[in-house]
């Protein structure tokens, strides 16, 4: 334990002392996210044209208000061949079409709004209205965010109409949630970015230079077990990446008034340790696979590149070719941001959580097995 | 007592042997020195002593415990070692440095204590990496000595430092004797294994091709006295063979060693045949054979060719 401990604080003092280390793990992020807060955080928010045709009258308007309410919605009015002819053009991210079928059920709703409370008992009879949504399935992630809303607002009639709670505030709620920036979306790739580049420049670089400089060779020739080293230099990256997640939500949170789900802090967490670790042992894997401290800044070039450009950190998986996806959903950069993304803004995600733990912990077993298979302790230049 | 038995102890890399079927032992409170040309398997050997090594052949025993599949627990405790290149954080000081290892190690020296032994006083908050050579070479003698073992191992401990720093470590180590401690050196230096060893083991390519203290070493090979001088001029070494008392001859450029059993009059010999006119000689100087003189004659070359 006393080795343990003593190895930590060596691993720090010698990272605090490398001036390199810590403008690439900590300066590094966060220019990055001041360029973009600063070209983005204005006034970008990100809106989606939202078309609606209306055939059912009266009934239908509050319906069209309530969107219009919405800030991430730009909502045009007009007839169907016009907004799907629109929504082909791409001028329209969807187009909602309230049928006139539809009119007597929410004339039923807007009455139970605006009378609360009173039981839905005699109503429950209400027929069933369905609205339709136009959009372009290429364009899947902003289709998903706006049927997201769609979802919710209608979602808040529907429990009018039961009367289980007022529309109108309900609504609301939802609705700036789902105000999202361009900004709220970039945090969690950048974070996601960072806990990747830390398991690649941020260890594996460092280990190879331990390495060949026999260090790691000198300690060996102790009584020292070679796996307390490991648990420590293991456990000083995490605390890197705690760092690294704190500063980086706390800048987002106080210079860019970027919204953190506070009630998903734990899981957050969870999903930055698991991802961190994956990368770390990541780090571990391509270090037994260069020779010398040039090589590895090579080899860990690769996967950096590969993984920041095709896994939708910056922009979005489907301005990708489709033959492209099998490539992007194998990456776990992909999961990482797209699991912290939900988490931490309550963003309309592309993978189900569980699929990026499951995702997550396969790669983190495989780095880990290869790992044990290719690393080196003794120099290999 | 044998702190160190080795027998036929073979080591081969990419099938070339480096260490072939070599035998010795290390006697409790000596200080025992691999002397040899670079390439001559002095590190191989130590290492495979220290653990860090796998040998391909022969069994070493290391203060009673028998090496096998580089188990070395508990062992670790009793041994010091310095390697060749001493790898160190490079940002941590002398007496950061002292501390982490100590905490490898059951029972650690205190830093400071250590720091005086090597006299790094003055160095004590330097980083490692703005060290001299010197410096760095008695950090790492210190490094090897933060667990006060039993059995200390020197891996060129002085190569490549000024003749001052070089007497600085000298001195330490003749410390590390009176103590009681055993060491094993290596080193390619003569004049520091004479200085140094008890008894030195002369390596060449793989092999042991001489073992005894460095006097009986140069008894053993010279009952003569080495008569040195430049010549200039043509002269024969078969003519400087048959003066008197000569029992030997070696020619290396200019200059010209004969050993002789009669040094005056050897020397009377020499000063006729400058006298005829064959050549003339300067730098005439008359000393005792030393482990270079006894390198050369076993192997034919000097040793820091």
């Amino acid at each position: 334990m006393r080795s343990l401990a003593q190895l930590f604080i060596a691993s720090v003092r010698e990272f605090t002392r490398d001036i390199t280390a810590l403008f690439w793990t900590m300066a590094f992020p966060l220019f990055f996210i001041f360029i973009f807060g600063v070209i983005f955080s204005g006034d970008g928010e990100v809106s989606f044209d939202l078309g609606i045709v209306n055939q059912a009258g009266d009934a239908g308007q509050q319906l069209v208000d309530t969107f219009k309410s919405i800030e991430a919605f730009d909502v045009t009015t007009g007839t169907q061949e016009d907004e799907l002819a629109a929504l082909k053009d791409g001028d329209r991210s969807a187009v909602i079409v309230i049928p006139a079928e539809a009119a007597d059920t929410l004339r039923l709703a807007s009455r139970e709004s605006g009378e609360l409370p009173t039981g839905g008992g005699s109503e429950s009879a209400a027929p069933q209205a369905a609205l339709d949504v136009y959009y372009d399935p290429a364009n899947t992630n902003t289709s998903q965010i706006v049927l997201n809303i769609v979802d919710k607002v209608v979602g808040g009639i529907n429990q009018g109409i039961t009367g289980v709670q007022p529309v109108v505030t309900l609504e609301q709620r939802t609705v700036t949630s789902t105000s999202l920036r361009n900004i709220d979306y970039l945090l969690p790739g950048v974070i996601a970015m960072s806990l990747m580049q830390l398991g690649l420049f941020g260890t594996a670089a460092p280990l190879v230079s331990l390495r060949e400089k026999q260090v790691l060779r000198r300690m060996g020739a102790t009584p020292l077990s070679r796996t307390t080293l490991l648990i420590s230099q293991i456990l000083f990256r995490l605390a890197i990446a705690a760092v690294q997640l704190v500063v980086i939500m706390g800048v987002g949170a106080l210079a860019f008034d970027v919204h953190i789900e506070a009630r998903n802090i734990p899981g957050i967490i969870g999903i930055a340790a698991l991802g961190s670790t994956m990368f770390i042992t990541l780090g571990y894997f391509l270090s037994g696979l260069a020779k010398t401290e040039e090589a590895v800044q090579g080899i860990v070039q690769l996967p950096n590149f590969v993984f920041m450009f095709l896994s939708g950190i910056f922009f979005p998986v489907d301005m990708m070719p489709s033959w492209l996806r099998p490539v992007v959903d194998a990456i776990p950069l992909s999961y990482l941001a797209d699991a912290l993304r939900k988490l931490m803004i309550d963003a309309g995600s592309y993978y189900s959580l569980t699929t990026s733990v499951l995702i997550l912990s396969a790669w983190l077993l495989a780095c880990g097995v290869l790992a044990v298979r290719f690393f080196k302790w003794e120099p290999q230049g | 007592m044998s702190a160190i038995e080795v027998s036929k102890l073979r080591k081969i890399y990419h099938g070339v042997t480096a260490v072939n079927d070599i035998s010795f032992e290390v006697r409790d409170g000596e200080v025992f020195g691999l002397l040899g040309p670079n390439g001559a398997g002095k590190t191989t050997t130590v290492e495979c002593i220290e653990g860090l090594r796998q040998p391909d052949g022969g069994t070493i025993t290391v203060l009673g415990h028998t090496l096998n599949n580089g188990s070395m627990n508990g062992l670790k405790e009793q041994i010091g070692i310095q390697l060749q290149t001493t790898g160190l954080y490079p940002l941590h000081t002398v007496h950061e440095l002292l501390t982490l290892f100590g905490s490898f190690y059951k029972h650690p020296v205190p830093p400071d204590d250590l720091i005086k032994m090597v006299s790094l006083e003055d160095k004590r908050d330097t980083r490692s990496k703005n060290l001299s050579g010197g410096q760095m070479q008695r950090l790492s003698l210190a490094l090897a000595l933060v667990n006060d073992p039993r059995l200390v191992f020197l891996d060129e401990p002085t190569t490549g430092l000024d003749p001052q720093s070089r007497r600085q470590i000298w001195n330490i180590v003749s410390d590390l004797k009176s103590q009681g401690k055993t060491v094993m050196m290596t080193t390619h230096y003569m004049e520091e294994a004479q200085a140094l060893c008890d008894r030195v083991a002369v390596m060449d390519s793989g092999t042991i091709i001489a073992l005894n203290s460095p006097q009986g070493l140069i008894a053993e090979h010279f009952e003569t006295t080495a008569i040195e001088f430049e010549a200039q001029g043509d002269v024969s070494i078969e003519t400087l063979k048959g003066l008197r008392g000569v029992e030997d001859a070696g020619r290396d450029g200019a200059l010209v060693t004969l050993y002789t059993r009669d040094t005056p009059r050897t020397i009377e010999g020499l000063l006729d045949v400058a006298r005829e006119g064959a050549f003339q000689f300067s730098d005439l100087r008359v000393r005792s054979a030393t482990l270079e003189d006894v390198f050369l004659k076993l192997t034919g070359r000097r040793i820091r060719d």
